[in-house]
């Protein structure tokens, strides 16, 4: 017997009692939509989680000095030769503080990064306006700053702060540019800070000390390298203690992160199917009732000539439909519940083809498996016993 | 055309086993026209169940067509089904789900007949039992008459040389029953065999030759 002619008697068979065929079909729409969303809602947020830290720059180490004894931090200088080590691409040495800035009658309470040049590269920032800070304004103490979104926004409106004064403290410095908008990583809001050169900062902060450096390595495989040079400079630094700094290596933290969060994609996944195996059961449990009913069917099928695997394939093929219907109801339910999610919740979601078709997948394979057992039993029954069932 | 020797049937209900036929041998030759008359509960079905291959004998020997057949497997048997017998049975048993084009066409497709010859067919055996305008319809739009000449139709598809029918005008009122009996009596005009199990002495009376079971066993 042809294919297309068994799948055409399945649906036939299947669109008899819709309300019965739907409710055995609910199982597999239940477990193929949570599949995709729960993935989808895992994978959306591993996804967003990495570009945010990665739009803190790429191959990073963040190096945070607590010092030891007296010293308590690193020079300016001491931090420049960093960048001499082998796979190092860039270091960049921060002074901060936090200050409060005015203009006009606005003020605003603000972090204050002190930074030379090399910071725009290694921390991945960008200048939507205006211009960085260059060598020279860190060589001659500069006045100048640069203002993140949200301060230009607190402070200015509309208005274009370049080339304004902003009071700092009561100082006026000159506003040069404005940065990039970055959004909130975990280091806290990028938009809400002010940069200014490094060795403005230090006389402006009465502080000469440096507590946070970003090294960046040239690759991701040098990045560990790095690290122990790095690790190995200031354990001789602050004579062998560990306790004196600490070092976050970004690359690690994404792979720490991206394995938490695969793991979390398999349990949610495997709870999802789960239920899909519930589903089958609800599937085997339709078709054996469905194989009892049509009996003298099979009886009938059987006297003019069907073999036993006619009605096997017959009988397979109906689960296999139900179960693929299902699973594709399933996946356009699952699409939609990602797009309700989204736009009512302002949750990420990624669904990728593989998901979809290894759901699709799995309900064919789970509606095939539990139809065997009816679909063996139906093929089985004597022609005669079938005929005389009423 | 077919041969049986000695064949009895025993069935096993629970802790009692009842011999349903006793010892029956018959020889029925290509072309014959033969009734089998019996009262109820006599073991005509079972008999006709035996010669239509879908139950094996317990005991005995059957020829179809020259060949043993008694212990071929379901597969073999299903073959014979499907290419040498037709089936007319009392309740029609035609699948209510199909129109009467597709309960025609369901042996060939069983058959592995493509599409084109099978649509041939079909509307060829429709027409011979004249319901080419109900090709569409469902069993339960037809007539008891209508839905019978739509189970010859399903009988006579796979052109079998041997046609069962058990009671086929049972169900019917008499002008039904004529009609059916019209059309078994022109296919065995056109050289094929024919078994045709009644309660009925009157329609016994369209065969050339009338066997009588009685509690099993063959009485002249
Ligand atoms: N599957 C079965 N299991 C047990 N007993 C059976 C079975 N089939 C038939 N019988 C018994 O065998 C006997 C003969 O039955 P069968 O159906 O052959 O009679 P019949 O001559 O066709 O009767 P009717 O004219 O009523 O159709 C009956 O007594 C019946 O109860
Ligand atoms: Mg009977």
């Amino acid at each position: 017997m042809n294919f297309k002619i068994a799948i055409k008697l399945a649906l036939k068979g299947i669109m008899g009692n819709k309300m019965r065929t739907f409710l055995t079909m609910l199982g597999i729409i239940i477990g193929v939509s949570a599949v995709i969303i729960l993935v989808s809602v895992v994978q959306g947020t591993t996804e967003s989680v990495t570009e945010n830290i990665e739009s803190m720059g790429t191959n990073l180490l963040s190096v945070m000095i607590r010092g030891r004894g007296a010293e308590t931090y690193l020079t300016y200088d001491a931090t420049l030769s960093l960048a001499d080590k082998y796979g190092v691409a860039g270091v960049a040495p921060v002074a901060s503080g936090n200050v409060t800035a005015k203009f006009d009658t606005k003020t605003m309470d603000v972090t204050l990064e002190g930074v030379d040049e090399n910071y725009q590269t290694v921390r991945n920032y960008t200048v939507q306006s205006g211009r960085f800070i260059m060598p020279l304004d860190v060589e001659y103490r500069q006045k100048v700053i640069l203002l993140g979104t949200e301060v230009v926004k607190e402070l200015f409106g509309s208005q274009n702060p370049i080339d304004k004064n902003v009071q700092l403290n009561g100082l006026n410095f000159k506003v040069i540019g404005i940065l990039e908008e970055k959004g909130s990583t975990m280091g806290g809001n990028n938009d809400e800070k002010i940069l200014m050169p490094i060795t403005t900062a230090q006389r402006f902060l009465k502080s000469a000390g440096i507590r946070q450096i970003y090294v960046q390595a040239e690759s991701p495989e040098l990045v560990n390298t790095v690290y122990a040079q790095v690790e190995k400079y200031l354990l001789n630094k602050f004579k062998n203690d560990e306790d004196a700094y600490r070092i976050f290596n970004q690359t690690e933290m994404l792979s720490t992160i991206n394995e938490v969060t695969r793991n979390m994609a398999l349990m949610l996944g495997g709870i999802a199917a789960i239920s899909l195996l519930v589903g089958g059961i609800g599937i085997m449990n339709i078709m054996l009732i469905t194989v009892t009913e049509r009996t003298r069917e099979i009886g009938i099928r059987k006297a003019i000539g069907a073999r036993r695997r006619d009605i096997l394939i017959q009988f397979l093929i109906e689960s296999a439909v139900i179960s693929g219907l299902g699973g594709i109801i399933g996946i356009i339910v699952g699409l939609a519940g990602n797009k309700v999610l989204n736009l009512l919740a302002g949750m990420n979601t990624k669904t990728t083809i593989s998901i979809i078709i290894l759901s699709l997948a799995f309900s064919l394979v789970v509606g095939m498996f539990f139809g065997i057992y009816p679909a063996n039993k139906a093929s089985k029954l004597k022609p005669v016993d079938a005929l005389r069932y009423e | 055309m077919l041969e049986i020797k000695n064949v009895t049937k025993v069935y096993n209900t629970g802790a009692i086993q009842f011999q349903a036929l006793k010892g029956v041998s018959l020889k029925v030759e290509k072309g014959e026209f033969v009734a089998i008359i019996g009262p109820s509960g006599s073991g005509k079905s079972t008999f006709m169940n035996i010669l239509g291959c879908l139950d094996v004998p317990t005991a005995g020997e059957y020829y179809f067509e020259g060949i043993e057949v008694s212990n071929y497997t379901e597969d073999q048997l299903a073959g014979i089904r499907n290419k040498k017998i037709g089936f007319i049975f009392q309740q029609f048993n035609l699948l209510p789900k199909l129109n009467a084009f597709e309960n025609v066409e369901l042996p060939l497709i069983y058959r592995g007949m493509n599409v084109k010859e099978r649509k041939e067919r079909v509307l060829q055996v429709l027409e011979q039992v004249g319901l080419s305008d109900w090709a569409h319809h469902k069993p339960s739009e037809m007539s008891g008459g209508q839905q019978q000449r739509v189970a010859i139709a399903r009988a006579l598809a796979g052109d079998p040389p041997l046609i069962l029918a058990d009671e086929p005008t049972g169900n019917l009122d008499s002008k039904s029953g004529t009609e059916v009996l019209e059309i078994l009596k022109e296919l065995n005009k056109n050289g094929r065999t024919i078994l045709l199990i009644t309660h009925d002495m009157k329609v016994a009376g369209s065969a050339q030759r009338i066997i009588s079971i009685q509690d099993g066993l063959i009485v002249e």
